[in-house]
């Protein structure tokens, strides 16, 4: 009966400072929000021209060890011949702001990583070429874009939901 | 909507279809259209008549703005046309746009800003400039 009430009670204390670290952390976290809050800003009405020059994010590709993570970006305007769409990088944590990783005229895709990390392969159709071709970008030593090369030779493995995974570049 | 309410102050139809009879021969599925109509368009089926809004044109009434794109393959030009003779020709209000280089879609910037406006001043002239709310 006694030990009874005593576990009854070491639960009920036991919530309470559950409930207690709850509300602290939720208060602290409210903190940085309460203080990065910018004064009341002026709504306007959506122009065509907010719509139509929103930069395009696309689908996320986090490298396999979670570091980095590779999407491509549109950039529109109004000329077709104008628009930019180009692969960036930026940390998985966030503590860096991304980064253009190529600056070709034409857009990249289907971006896969070597599973070790290092290097990035895209399909991409630059000047000279007459139809999309493979290229690998080694993210490690150059993340300015510049010293990608085109792929001649990959092989990998393709799994059950068609999912390429690149082993080997030649 | 064309035919039968006149509850509208003003209407906008981009790649309107307003003959069945036509889009079956121009249009890019003819053998689905014949499928869903019953048979094809010589024997007559109900739907070719019943459900094919240029035989209901005498209850046109409100304003509408029309567009198209030439290239559209799917609900072609001639529908546009056929429905702007039938406006002009009972003298209710309308307003065309052809677009050389779109097709179903308006996709090009320059265009797609070009066709907002004439939404915006075509909406504006039927029901009145209102505010946008800012708050």
């Amino acid at each position: 009966m006694f030990s009874n009430f005593r576990t009854r009670h070491r639960c009920r204390s036991l919530s309470f400072i559950i409930l207690a670290i709850a509300m602290l952390a939720s208060a602290l976290l409210s903190l940085p929000l309460r203080i990065s809050a910018q004064p009341a800003v002026r709504k306007i009405p959506l122009t065509h021209e907010a719509m139509w020059l929103m930069k395009r994010v696309g689908a996320p590709s986090p490298s396999p060890d979670g570091k980095w993570v590779v999407f491509s970006l549109v950039e529109p305007a109004y000329d077709e011949k104008d628009q930019v769409s180009d692969l960036w990088i930026v940390p998985a944590d966030g503590s860096a702001k991304p980064r253009r990783l190529t600056f070709s005229k034409s857009g990249e895709s289907g971006v896969a990583w070597s599973p070790d990390s290092q290097r990035l392969a895209f399909s991409a159709k630059r000047e000279g070429d007459e139809v999309n071709q493979i290229y690998v970008l080694d993210v490690a030593r150059n993340t300015s874009g510049r010293s990608r090369r085109k792929l001649r030779r990959a092989s990998g493995k393709l799994d059950a939901s068609n999912h390429y995974t690149l082993q080997s570049v030649d | 909507m064309q035919a039968t309410t006149t509850r509208y102050k003003a209407l906008i139809s981009h790649a309107g279809l307003i003959n069945l009879e036509s889009q079956w021969g121009t249009s890019d599925t003819i053998y689905s259209r014949e499928v869903s109509n019953g048979g094809p368009v010589w024997e007559q089926a109900a739907i070719w008549r019943v459900q094919n809004p240029i035989r209901f044109a005498k209850n046109f009434r409100t304003p509408i703005l029309l567009s198209v794109g030439e290239n559209d393959f799917r609900v072609p030009l001639n529908q546009t046309l056929e429905n702007w003779s039938v406006l002009q020709r009972l003298r209710i209000p309308s307003r065309l746009i052809v677009w050389p280089e779109e097709n179903h879609w308006i996709l090009k910037g320059e265009d797609s800003r070009y066709w907002y406006q004439e939404v915006y001043a075509w909406l504006k002239k039927y029901l009145g400039d209102a505010t946008p709310a800012t708050d």
